[in-house]
């Protein structure tokens, strides 16, 4: 049984070429596109790993992370920013920054 | 021009100087004249006394003896013969005996016999004209004559003068002894002769005049001449008087014992005056001298006073004016040679006193310009940083997915032709090149808090050194025991990268060297200075290489230089460009000491 990604990005492009990118590696890939729409997908679909942007309209991804961290506490999830890491601050998520290091990100999501 | 010059000492001061001169001669020579006058006239007066006293006695003496003469002709016996026994013969007899004696006979008139009614018995031979001239004469005092005549000691008295005509006259009357009734009447005339004028002038002086006539101030004569009277004063007074047509006298009255006679003598004023009136002219030269020598003399010494002054007023004007390099030369050892010198002093202490002010404000200017820029400069950083750090971030997001889409192609199209595949690998460097552009411009214009800590100017240089990927030659030359400098090393870290990025791109590729050379300034900075062999800063973009977006590189947006000028000098040091135009670039980061280690 492959392993499940959520990818959760307003930008539509950035979700849809990051899940045929894990399609690729094998991975199950679904796609939100806001914080709300990633926390319920992840109460119905208990997805494996959650990689989600940080700045989206209504509630952003360190809402977001915030409330999966307290209802999954087991659950691996990577935010990505097109800011410094230093600036996403209050979180004890990984954080990557835009333009993806895929090579990178695969290593923090498979390993 | 005028209203100076009537202002100025050199016009003042001899008028003034003439002026006195004038005031204390006229005043000497008036009070000299007053007192000259009055002792001039005092002595006349005395002289006019004297000689008048002489006169009077003269006078006295003379009428003394013409009384004695007539007593003698009243006491001839033929006289008292005809008296007794008139006859043809006694008559004769007396008319024989009516002749005069003594003195200058030609002066009798005639000489008369006459009763007690006043009736001429008898008279002596004269001419008709004397004749008929006595006939008409006033003879109303004769009988009073006879009876002074009686109570006197020669026994006759003098008459009062008459006139008639030219001629003067007087009637001296004698009793005849033993004949109460019957007296002799002895007419004289005044003499006029020039023999009197020379004597009396021997006596008296050419200039002097003398008048006689009747007390009371009739008929009055010059030497026998009619005059007018003189003056009424008294006897022996001096007085002053002038006549008709004639000059201010000077004189003196006297009268003439025994008779109802007085005189005057006089001396014409300008004659006793005549010495005051010399010393006036001697006084008047003096003093048109001393006027002229004191003019001359006060002219020249104001002169010397005020051509000083003048010079000394122009140089102030020119120092007021600004030209305080305006000097005095007054070659002289007083006090205004000592004024000029202390002119000088001031002068010297103004032109300092002012050319340190105006280097003090150039200095407070340069500074406050400084200063200025260096705010504007911060402003215009800011701005740009904001703009650059939103405009950065919302391009990471496209260049992301374009990153994203080119993995995504390169990984299903791994069996796609080399010319796709090589195109692909173009896209992913462009996008990995923009990438770390927008990164540079972000790590550039990001503002940080200034932490400053004791940094090691060796470490610093060190690792910045480490990290250039260039293929130029550094040198380095960091002294052991320089000081160590208290700045943000992160800071300081972004200049020097950026200095150095800056001299590696300055040779274009050429072979070059990059020197890193650090010193103390003594005064509490370090001065590290980063120089390279490219070909320097043209003349033109001298003056804006610290401009925020000046840039004359191809690639680039002009950040560097501002963003590290910005940041040394908000870590309290300072970047500036000490090379010349033209000339290989040096760059020199000041970069202050750290507390304790000067």
């Amino acid at each position: 049984m492959s392993r499940r990604i959520l990818i959760v990005d307003d930008d539509r492009d950035m979700v849809r070429t990051l899940c045929d990118i894990f399609s690729l590696r094998g991975w199950d890939t679904d796609a939100a596109y806001s914080g709300d729409e990633a926390i319920k997908a992840q109460k119905t679909g208990g997805y494996d790993r959650v990689l989600m942007d940080v700045k989206m309209p209504g509630v952003d991804g360190i809402a977001a992370y915030k409330s999966l961290s307290r209802l999954f506490p087991k659950l691996p999830v990577v935010l990505m920013t097109a800011h410094r890491v230093a600036d996403v601050e209050h979180t004890s998520a990984r954080v990557v920054t835009k333009p993806l290091d895929l090579p990178a990100l695969f290593n923090m999501l498979e390993g | 021009m005028g209203v100076i010059s009537r202002r100025s000492i050199r016009t003042k001061a001899p008028l003034a100087a003439v002026a006195l001169i004038l005031l204390v001669v006229a005043t000497l020579s008036t009070a000299s004249i007053v007192v000259l006058r009055r002792t001039l006239r005092d002595h006349a007066a005395e002289r006019l006394r004297t000689l008048a006293d002489q006169l009077g006695e003269t006078f006295r003496t003379n009428t003394a003896a013409l009384r004695v003469r007539t007593t003698g002709i009243a006491s001839r016996p033929e006289i008292a013969a005809y008296l007794v026994n008139p006859s043809a013969v006694s008559e004769a007899a007396a008319i024989a005996a009516l002749a005069p004696i003594g003195p200058q006979p030609e002066l009798s008139l005639a000489i008369e016999i006459r009763d007690q009614s006043g009736r001429v018995r008898l008279t002596s031979p004269a001419s008709a004209d004397t004749a008929k001239l006595i006939e008409q004469a006033d003879s109303s005092d004769l009988s009073g004559l006879v009876a002074a005549a009686s109570g006197s000691d020669p026994g006759a008295a003098l008459g009062r003068l008459r006139q008639s005509g030219d001629i003067i006259f007087y009637p001296t009357v004698a009793r005849i002894p033993g004949h109460a009734d019957a007296s002799i009447v002895n007419w004289r005339r005044i003499g006029n002769s020039a023999q009197a004028r020379t004597q009396l002038a021997r006596i008296l002086g050419s200039e002097a005049s003398f008048f006689f006539g009747n007390a009371d101030g009739t008929i009055w004569s010059e030497l026998g001449q009619p005059a007018l009277p003189p003056a009424a004063a008294p006897a022996g007074q001096v007085f002053e008087f002038t006549r008709p047509g004639r000059e201010t006298v000077i004189g003196v009255r006297g009268v003439i014992e025994s008779t109802s006679w007085a005189y005057s003598l006089e001396f014409p004023a300008h004659v006793v005056e005549a010495p005051a009136r010399a010393f006036m002219w001697t006084m008047s030269s003096i003093a048109a001298g001393c006027l002229i020598v004191g003019g001359l003399a006060a002219w020249w010494l104001s002169r010397r006073v005020a051509v000083p002054i003048e010079t000394l007023r122009e140089a102030a004007d020119a120092i007021a004016a600004g030209r305080t390099d305006q000097r005095v030369h007054l070659s002289r050892e007083d006090q205004l040679g000592r004024l000029g010198a202390a002119f000088n002093g001031m002068a010297a202490e103004v032109e300092a006193v002012r050319r340190h002010l105006e280097e003090a404000v150039e200095k407070r200017t340069g500074e406050l310009r400084s200063a200025q820029e260096s705010l504007a400069r911060r402003e215009k950083l800011a701005l740009i940083g904001h703009l650059a750090s939103g405009v950065g971030h919302e391009i990471r997001n496209p260049l992301g997915v374009m990153a994203n889409a080119v993995y995504y192609l390169e990984a299903v199209q791994a069996d796609a032709s080399p010319q796709v595949r090589q195109y692909l690998g173009i896209l992913r460097q462009q996008i990995q090149l923009c990438a770390k552009i927008v990164n540079d411009l972000l790590e550039l214009s990001r503002a940080t808090p200034v932490k400053r800590e004791r940094v090691g100017v060796n470490r610093l240089v060190d690792e910045r050194l480490q990290r250039i990927e260039s293929g130029a030659a550094f040198v380095a030359d960091i002294p052991h025991d320089l000081p160590a400098v208290a700045v943000d090393p992160v800071h300081a870290g972004q200049v020097l990268d950026n200095l150095l990025s800056n001299a590696v791109q300055a040779m274009n590729g050429t072979p070059g060297t990059v020197s890193v050379r650090a010193r103390a300034t003594g005064d509490g900075f370090v001065c590290l200075e980063v120089s390279d062999t490219g070909p320097g800063i043209s003349q033109e973009h001298f003056s804006k290489v610290f401009e925020p977006l000046f840039t004359t590189k191809a690639r680039g947006i002009g950040l560097g230089l501002a963003l590290s000028k910005s940041l040394a000098q908000a870590n309290g040091g300072d970047l500036a460009l000490v090379s010349a135009p033209d000339q290989s670039a040096t760059f020199a980061f000041i970069l202050p000491v750290a507390e304790g280690s000067a």
